[in-house]
């Protein structure tokens, strides 16, 4: 966050207020064990990807984790925790009436011009209830 | 933040440099750059695969690039490669 400030990045000015206000939380994760590290370094995870694996193991509230990193997601799934890809993400808050189904296909016409086409198509049409 | 680079060349790569050189009338220096920018571009390219197909973690990818991760997310947009 803090390099995004230092860059002007508006995403980062709006995470650092609802840090601020509360709505975002920053957690400290302990280590895991050393068999459990040599694991994550042999799968070249970097540090905060490392950081992301031991909170989603170590908090208790963690229902899912939200990626777009295929590697990422796989040690994750291997874990045995649950990750969604974001286009998962707009799709579940769809299932769950947090947004009805055009703002979903609005949501993920916004961020296809950088995913995977593949990724979004497929929650698209889910949403278009084609598939 | 350019930096300048002094280094000896290949024979068959500077026989490329000179060809293109007198073809394009261009400096040697100019042609160098663009071979090594070609080099760059192929790297970020073959990385960028190896994420896609998740060998490499996004945050692995920029550190092998050293760059930071918003630094990576606007070299793959600029090049329109997805994340």
């Amino acid at each position: 966050m803090e390099a995004g400030l230092a860059g002007g990045y508006p995403d980062a000015v709006t995470i650092k207020e609802r840090i601020d206000v509360g709505r975002i939380e920053v957690r400290a994760v302990a280590r895991m064990s050393a068999p459990f590290e040599e694991i994550l370094d042999l799968y070249g995870l970097q540090e905060g990807d490392k950081a992301v694996v031991r909170l989603a193991l170590q908090a208790a509230d963690v229902a899912a984790t939200v990626t777009d990193d295929r590697l990422l997601y796989i040690v994750l799934h291997r874990c045995g925790y649950q990750a969604l890809f974001l286009p998962d993400l707009i799709e579940q808050a769809v299932a769950d009436n947090a947004c009805d189904a055009t703002i979903g296909q609005q949501l993920l016409l916004a961020v296809r011009p950088r995913l995977h086409r593949g990724f979004v198509e497929h929650s698209l049409r889910r949403l278009e209830g084609v598939i | 933040m350019a930096v300048s680079a002094y280094t000896v060349l290949d024979d068959r790569i500077a026989q490329y440099v000179n060809r293109v050189k007198a073809q394009r009338h261009a400096t040697e220096a100019a042609v160098v750059q663009e071979l090594v920018e070609a080099g760059y571009a192929e790297t970020v390219r073959q990385l960028h695969t190896r994420y896609q197909r998740g060998e490499l973690s996004f945050r692995a990818v920029a550190a092998e690039l050293g760059l930071s991760v918003r630094e990576l997310y606007d070299l793959f947009e600029k090049k329109g490669l997805p994340t």
